[in-house]
């Protein structure tokens, strides 16, 4: 039993059922049990709080983006007693995918929502295809399957180090540090790293130079590692970010020995780099935790999580719903929910049964009165039954308005899973797996329950074996420290599939993908795949041959979403609310925000912006970085 | 009658002339439309003609896998700017301005997340010193910038002189002394 909140239940043979003696089984007013709950100071109180007292703050976080913003953050700070007592996340623009699909070619898809995100295209045009064979009754042969895991994993190696070295690190480097919190940086110059054998820095003082921005070598590392992996993904792909080859039931590209050795000839340089962005952030995360345990807090929110898991067994994968718990369970990354720290569930009809989208705080009409009036899908294909706020049962009715912290105030829905608040992030495919020890036996990776352990090969350096363990808080350091992991762990799981298609090469399987007809009558599907920051999904409907229905939940949307229908407060609201303010300043006026920029970005903000901090009068610029994806309804 | 040599030293210049810019935007995607419109023109071999919009690193990459090749680059392109008429275009030399490691790594920054810019190339190109000593830059301010496969009539109609402008800074005489 899986679910809290929501009226489903599930009988002997796992059938989810509607609990009955329910009158409005899914109003929206009816009472639900949160997990690590965080409440917003009412508003009322913080404007009185901000005319009277000066020590309370007014912060903006205004996206200020030369290019094209898309995230702001509003925050009031209380300076004295170092902590945040309002936060609220704000998605400026809309970028319409959904309405933008609308009556098109079901395989426009893949090119179209591709462009959804400037970093990671190729996760949507996968999830789109995902759909379509759903939709469409085709499965891809298994050689068309494995490109697609390698595809993933090659963006995952572009995507998950540019976070933790160009997007994130600077703010953990020698420039960042000495300017927010010198007596750290005096520390840092006193600390011996732990892990000095593996990567090569004797002091933290030494690593947090390597990770300034433009000069470090890590940062330039980092920057020369994007081309590693984007050089192995063209070969498959054809183009970077936007793949093309790409199509339902496959892949287009030819196939053969020497597109395999020129990806390895990539693949293997990540070993010998996962080593080092593994013990690098070992390292941080305790300096920090040793310096001060209160960074222990920074970004803290409680362990929910989920994801839908990603990288198909060919062997099992046939892209029916009917069978998605079998070949969900079957993916190197588990699917998972995992609430209070405790995985919950790794079905994947459950997972999707616990997904709603809420838009009280959100720039959209409503859909739905809640009680199932009009509702279009009020079960899924197996027959357990959908919420009315289910994304098959959505509809994107945008609606401007002005900004009001009480109402509206964002582009952002709020999704969430048995009306839990919960996040998206790679990390979340590390702790899923870990926990739940149902990936297929392999020579590299091991789930013990409460770790996951990696066997990253020789390369240049020796065989290593590293151990994720599932942390007893969740943080911001753990978010980060969790993603370097993941950049271990996607090598691995890239090389396992690397051997796997080999092997169909040589057993003369080379067909990589299903001739298909797109049919005319009226059905659904989804994707459920997971982006470079985890959770995404596509849900469809198509009718005529046309999309009557595009519903995308990307891992930002999650992660920047405001408030939902019981005014609990979204991911990075939550966890600004329990981050405490350790910057060390002279006056107010010289406060960076640098907590506050930590625990936002160790998610891994998915909206191209360059966001400036506002404080009073004073103007104090930092950024924001992160690619397109997270603001569409 | 005695004869005087006078030696003289003859250095073809190699250069590239690069569109940049997002595609399907119309007028915004001046750059990448207007260089199929080049490349039917007949160039010497000295000039090569590429489409570079792709991400600023790794047009930064591209340029670092041939260290010297150019000794100037023409690039064309589009942007929004205030205060400028629509169909402008602006004619310039890259100055090679001291750059603000904070802008340049906003740059670097939205460049990895899928930004297309020239402003952020060119910031980015010149702090790596991936840029030859003489760079032309061509900006169009947009008629119009929707979502659409050609750029606006307006524009369209002035090719034929974008292309002559491009052709003259391509090959106009360096007096650069290098």
């Amino acid at each position: 039993m899986c679910f809290k909140n929501l009226p489903i239940e599930f009988d002997e043979q796992g059938k989810a059922f509607l609990k009955g003696g329910i009158r409005d089984p899914y109003s929206t007013k009816n009472q639900i049990t949160s997990v690590g709950e965080v409440t917003q100071m009412p508003y009322d109180t913080v404007r009185e709080l901000l005319a009277r007292n000066g020590y309370i703050k007014d912060v903006d976080f205004d996206p200020v983006t030369r290019i094209a913003g898309a995230l702001a953050f509003h925050g009031v700070a209380d300076l004295e007693k170092g902590k945040f007592i309002e936060a609220r996340s704000m998605a400026t623009l809309f970028r319409g995918y959904e309405i933008i699909m609308q009556g098109r070619d079901p395989r426009d898809a893949i090119f179209i929502t591709s462009r959804a995100c400037g970093v990671c295209g190729g996760v949507h045009s996968s999830c789109a295809a995902l759909g379509i064979e759903m939709a469409f009754g085709i499965t891809p042969p298994p050689l068309g399957i494995i490109v697609r895991n390698l595809m993933l994993s090659l963006e995952f190696l572009y995507d998950n180090p540019l976070h933790l070295f160009l997007l994130a690190g600077p703010d953990y480097s020698e420039l960042i540090v000495k300017a927010t919190t010198p007596s750290l940086w005096e520390r840092a110059l006193k600390t011996p790293a732990r892990n000095a054998e593996h990567h090569g820095y004797t002091t933290i003082a030494d690593l947090m130079t390597d990770m300034n921005p433009l000069s470090g070598t890590l940062y330039l590392e980092a920057l020369h590692m994007t081309r590693v992996a984007r050089e192995a993904y063209v070969v498959i792909g054809g183009k970077y970010p936007h793949p093309e080859t790409l199509v339902p039931g496959g892949v287009s590209t030819t196939v053969t020995l020497q597109t395999f050795n020129e990806i390895y000839t990539r693949l293997h340089q990540f070993f010998d780099y996962a080593k080092k962005v593994v013990t690098i952030w070992d390292d941080l995360t305790e300096f920090f935790y040793d310096a001060n345990p209160e960074y222990r807090k920074n970004g803290m929110r409680a362990a929910n999580m989920v994801d839908f898991g990603i990288w198909d067994d060919p062997d099992v994968y046939d892209a029916t719903y009917e069978n998605c718990n079998k070949w969900g369970s079957n993916r190197w990354s588990t699917p998972g929910a995992v609430i209070g720290g405790e995985l919950v569930t790794t079905d994947l009809q459950s997972i999707n049964l616990g997904i709603e989208e809420f838009i009280e705080h959100s720039f959209y009409e409503k859909w739905t009165d809640g009680n199932g009036g009009g509702m279009k899908y009020p079960t899924d294909p197996n027959g357990a039954p959908l919420s009315p706020y289910h994304p098959w049962n959505k509809e994107t009715l945008p609606r401007p308005s002005g900004q009001n912290w009480r109402e509206k105030y964002t582009w952002a829905t709020s999704p969430r899973w048995d009306r839990q608040v919960f996040e998206a992030g790679s990390y979340a495919r590390v702790w899923n797996t870990a926990a739940a020890q149902k990936i297929r036996p392999n020579p590299f990776i091991e789930s013990t329950g409460r770790s996951l352990k990696i066997r990253l090969p020789k390369s240049a350096k020796p065989e290593m074996n590293i151990e994720w363990k599932i942390p007893t808080e969740w943080n911001t350091f753990e978010r980060n420290k969790a993603r370097a992991y993941g950049v271990a762990f996607t090598a691995m799981v890239a090389m396992n599939d690397w051997l796997k298609g080999l092997d169909l090469l040589k057993r003369g399987e080379t067909k990589v993908s299903t001739n298909f007809e797109i049919p005319k009558s009226n059905r659904i599907g989804v994707g459920f795949w997971g982006a470079g920051r985890g959770f995404l999904s596509h849900h469809m409907e198509l009718d005529k041959g046309l999309v009557t229905n595009y519903q995308i939940i990307t891992p930002s949307t999650i992660n920047a979403s405001p408030m939902d229908a019981w005014d609990k407060p979204g991911p990075y609201e939550e966890a600004v609310l329990n981050t405490p303010i350790l910057e060390e300043y002279d006056k107010k006026e010289n406060y960076k925000g640098i907590d506050l920029l930590r625990t936002l970005r160790s998610f891994d903000p998915c909206m191209p912006c360059t966001t400036h901090i506002y404080a009073g009068e004073h103007k104090v610029v930092r950024e924001i970085n992160t690619c397109a994806c997270g603001v569409d309804g | 009658m005695s004869w005087h040599f006078i030696k003289v030293k003859i250095k073809i210049v190699k250069v590239l002339i690069a569109g940049v810019g997002h595609p399907n935007l119309k007028d915004l995607s001046f750059g990448q439309v207007l260089l199929p419109h080049l490349k039917q023109q007949k160039w010497a071999e000295n000039f090569d003609l590429e489409n570079l919009s792709f991400g600023a690193i790794a047009v930064l990459q591209w340029f670092e896998d041939y260290p010297g090749k150019y000794d100037r680059v023409v690039f064309v392109s589009a942007a929004e700017r205030t205060g400028r008429a629509p169909g402008t275009l602006d004619v310039s030399d890259w100055e090679f301005a001291p750059l603000d490691e904070t802008v340049v790594q906003e740059c670097v920054a939205e460049s990895v997340t899928g930004i297309i810019s020239l402003d952020n190339l060119m910031m980015i190109l010149q702090y790596f010193k991936a840029l030859p000593p003489e760079v032309v830059v061509l900006d169009l301010e947009p008629v119009t910038s929707e979502i659409g496969f050609e750029c606006s009539p307006e524009i369209t109609a002035r090719f034929d002189e974008f292309s002559e402008i491009v052709r003259a800074k391509a090959e106009s005489v360096s007096w650069r002394n290098n």
